[in-house]
């Protein structure tokens, strides 16, 4: 019997790419006036295309890939970063962390709750 | 990787708009000087921005390597420059800097663009603040998980 079952683990590596994503953001955020730089974004879609293709749920494979951001906008000073658009997906992003890390809680509170009722 | 990066990060942003804003601050201080360092009028200064790791430790470097992506990446000043503008020409006879036919070579600094560069410097700060917020509300998310 395993404590993480495959939706807890799900949401972990859920909870992973997330962070992640919430690193690159930030990055993207303080480069916003650095001439040259390429705005980046993680490429969810790759990585669930990854993730199904080897066949198995929960195999913890690669991250989702590292990429130059599609929507960006180049600036005359080679820089792709559009400050507002950035700013928008790093509070939605903290908010789906925020959710996801709430069902990972309530998911353990069933395991807790699982443990305390057979001790009656 | 861990919050901890992404507070270096944007760490590294805040203090890089700091300096800029200093240097702003200082070409506003001296938009009229006409004796500067090296003995003409005061040169415009500017900041150039590079883009560089941040938090490289073995580790984290190693990892990153590992995942074939780049490592995190702050900002940081390479150079504060001199702007190689011409100086403005003004009439003043009476300056004790003018030259034979009346003119005072005064700081090439434009004002008006040195406010706008200002509010610039200080909402890419404000952003990097909200940045830093955010990334607080991710750790008290994460600290929840295993609470009560």
């Amino acid at each position: 019997m395993r404590i993480m079952d495959a939706v807890m683990e799900g949401l972990a590596r859920a909870l992973d790419l997330r962070e992640e994503r919430q690193r690159v953001l930030t990055q993207n955020i303080a480069n916003a006036d650095t001439p040259g730089y390429r705005a980046r974004e993680l490429d969810f879609r790759q990585a669930l295309e990854a993730a199904f293709g080897e066949g198995s749920g929960t195999d913890k494979g690669p991250g989702a890939p590292i990429v130059n951001d599609p929507d960006g906008i180049l600036r005359e000073d080679g820089n792709t970063v559009d400050l507002d658009r950035q700013m928008v997906k790093l509070s939605t992003n903290a908010g789906s962390y925020r959710v996801l890390s709430r069902i990972l809680a309530r998911k353990f509170d069933m395991v807790r709750m699982a443990i305390e009722e057979s001790r009656r | 990787m861990d919050e901890n990066v992404i507070m270096a990060i944007s760490a590294s942003a805040m203090r890089a708009q700091r300096l800029r804003m200093d240097v702003i601050a200082a070409n506003l201080a001296n938009a009229e000087t006409t004796r500067g360092a090296d003995g003409g009028p005061y040169r415009r200064r500017a900041v150039v921005f590079k883009a560089e790791p941040v938090a490289a430790t073995f580790e984290g470097e190693l990892q990153a390597r590992l995942a074939g992506r780049d490592g995190p990446l702050g900002v940081r000043v390479s150079a504060v420059v001199e702007d190689r503008g011409e100086p403005r020409l003004v009439y003043d006879p009476g300056h004790p800097d003018a030259n034979a036919d009346g003119y005072v070579a005064m700081p090439n600094v434009n004002v008006l663009s040195e406010m706008v560069d200002l509010m610039n410097a200080s909402r890419a700060f404000e952003a990097n603040v909200t940045a830093v917020n955010a990334a607080k509300r991710l750790m008290e998310a994460a600290l929840e998980i295993s609470g009560r």
